[in-house]
């Protein structure tokens, strides 16, 4: 049940000029690798290729992906009508949540980890950022999951998901959590962040000290948890009519 | 030896399918439905309404889509909001049409099958697809469908798990002459079957010609309930008003009178203005009281013969 809602929600999201306009913007960190690596000025390449990822990836590409996916997986359907489909079959609801998290999620991963490690790979792949590399691939990986499902939560309790995910990541995680460290830690890049720089603190180039360990996988798993049934309580209590 | 078998109490009566039992609601000041009651049982059941008047809502609330406000509305005996179980027996088609266009037709009757858990969704799907008649545009993106083939596509995934109830809003919008009467007919063979078929529309032709019982809405209330020839004769009886203009209205006015075929006039100008009771003698009365008057009749006009005029003597009654 859940691979079936998974594999047509896929259908439904790549069948949108927005699957394109995602391929094309993570195409970009690439590009940028690809210009750094034939213009760029000589020096630490780890430090190079950490900043580089950091800014373009974890910072920009990652959420904005996510957060597209996220909304669009079940948001676009309760906000266009045809979500009545599917919350008209003997579904539990945990389960439609769980098929929607199913298709944005890997879609977000694939895509932001593709561009991560081909980003890496060109710009530090042969000089010592291979492992680095990877550690940023698989933080984009569990990042799409965090991400997806708080935009999913997000795309059910309001009609304006997009824009209120647009104020998280810009305004909360972009500036308030550079300016105050406490609000660190309810920032979804800061665990990945963390996460990354439990492997090797060099790997990590923003300011500030990076979230512990353990605070960064325990807020990064509570926010999936609490976003998933956060999801699941809104939908049971979703009202729809079947006419216009 | 045994003695006489102990008296067996009978068996409780099954509840209706659908009931509503004092179904109200609303949303903030606006008042949906009204402390609507009725019971719904197999056969063909026809919600009938002027648009706006709360069918929509109803249905809804039937189907678990909405909670209600008040009062309780059951579905097979339980309450259908937050028990998606329910769906396992009921087939829905909405009145939006909201196909994904990208879907083709046998991609989206066969995501219902395979939602509904059934053992062979693709038997189903091509069985429930070639009911409605549409196998040959099946494999076709829904986007190219016409309205008429969105609607028979909505049918074949409610029907899809050979559900015993059936919700339909609006069924026959956008759909030709011919495919309206083979939806007609298929639900009617559906309901032969055993099935409790309830449908909304706002046109009364529609429910006249399918539907065995009327449940009459208006302004979120229900004004009448009951077999379609009671609810038809409720609506012919109700005071009719007339405008006439005539070669001589003084002279017709008082024919109409002395023959008992109006209730009250009114001449403002060149303007007649008449009221019946009752609108099948005054039909065959007018032409010959103007005959024999040797009054030319110039323009004959009913004035209050909107659906809504009728719905709302109904309500007022």
């Amino acid at each position: 049940m859940i691979l079936t809602i998974a594999g047509n929600t896929l259908g439904a999201l790549l069948s949108r000029r927005r699957a394109l306009l995602m391929a094309v913007l993570a195409a970009v960190p690439a590009l940028v690798a690809l210009l750094a690596r034939a213009y760029g000025e000589p020096g630490d390449v780890v430090q190079q290729t950490a900043g580089l990822l950091e800014a373009s990836v974890l910072t920009a590409l990652l959420p904005l992906v996510a957060l597209v996916f996220g909304t669009a997986a079940l948001g676009a359907e309760l906000e266009d009508g045809s979500a009545i489909h599917l919350l008209t079959k003997p579904v539990p609801r945990w389960r439609v949540v769980a098929g929607k998290a199913l298709a944005a999620a890997p879609l977000t991963g694939l895509l932001v980890g593709g561009a991560t490690l081909v980003t890496g790979l060109i710009l530090g792949g042969d000089r010592g950022a291979a492992g680095l590399t990877l550690a940023y691939t698989l933080a984009a990986a569990v990042g799409g999951v965090v991400y997806v499902l708080l935009f999913i939560a997000l795309s059910v309790l309001t009609g304006r998901a997009l824009i209120v995910g647009l104020i998280y990541v810009a305004v909360w995680e972009g500036t308030l959590a550079g300016l105050f460290e406490g609000t660190r830690v309810l920032s979804i890049r800061q665990y990945l962040l963390g996460l990354i720089a439990a492997i090797d603190p060099h790997w990590v180039a923003g300011t500030g000290a990076p979230l512990a360990p353990g605070v960064a996988a325990a807020g990064a798993v509570l926010v999936a948890a609490g976003s998933f049934l956060v999801a699941v309580q809104a939908l049971e209590r979703h009202q729809v009519s079947a006419g216009d | 030896m045994t003695g006489p078998a102990p008296l067996q109490p009978p068996p409780p009566p099954e509840p209706a399918p659908i009931v509503l039992d004092r179904a109200s609601r609303w949303y903030g000041n606006v008042v949906a439905c009204n402390d609507i009651s009725f019971q719904v049982g197999p056969g063909v059941t026809g919600l009938l309404g002027p648009n706006g008047a709360g069918k929509s809502t109803v249905l809804s609330m039937i189907a678990g889509l909405l909670p209600p406000s008040a009062g309780r509305v059951t579905l097979l005996g339980e309450p259908a909001w937050r028990h998606p179980a329910v769906f396992r027996k009921v087939g829905l088609v909405p009145e939006r049409e909201s196909v994904p266009g990208w879907m083709t037709g046998r991609g989206f009757v066969g995501y219902a099958a395979r939602l509904q858990g059934l053992p062979d969704a693709a038997a189903a799907r091509d069985a429930a697809i070639a009911l409605v008649d549409l196998a040959p545009a099946a494999d076709r993106r829904v986007a190219t469908y016409s309205k008429g083939m969105r609607q028979r596509i909505l049918l074949a995934a409610a029907l899809v798990h050979d559900p015993p109830v059936i919700l339909l809003d609006e069924p026959f919008n956008g759909l030709d002459p011919r495919q309206r009467l083979h939806m007609m007919s298929l639900l009617r063979s559906l309901a032969a079957e055993g099935r409790t078929i309830l449908f909304s529309s706002h046109i009364l032709e529609e429910v006249e010609r399918l539907a065995g019982r009327v449940l009459v809405i208006y302004a979120g209330r229900l004004a009448a309930a009951g077999n379609f020839r009671e609810i038809r004769r409720l609506m012919t009886d109700h005071p009719h008003t007339f405008t006439i203009r005539s070669s001589d209205d003084r002279r017709l006015t008082a024919a109409l009178f002395a023959e008992g075929a109006i209730l009250g006039a009114e001449l403002d100008g060149e303007l007649l203005e008449v009221r019946t009771g009752d609108l099948a003698g005054f039909c065959r009365q007018l032409p010959r009281l103007a005959w024999e008057s040797a009054v030319t009749l110039f323009e004959v006009r009913p004035t209050d013969e909107s659906l809504e005029s009728v719905f709302s003597y109904l309500v007022q009654r």
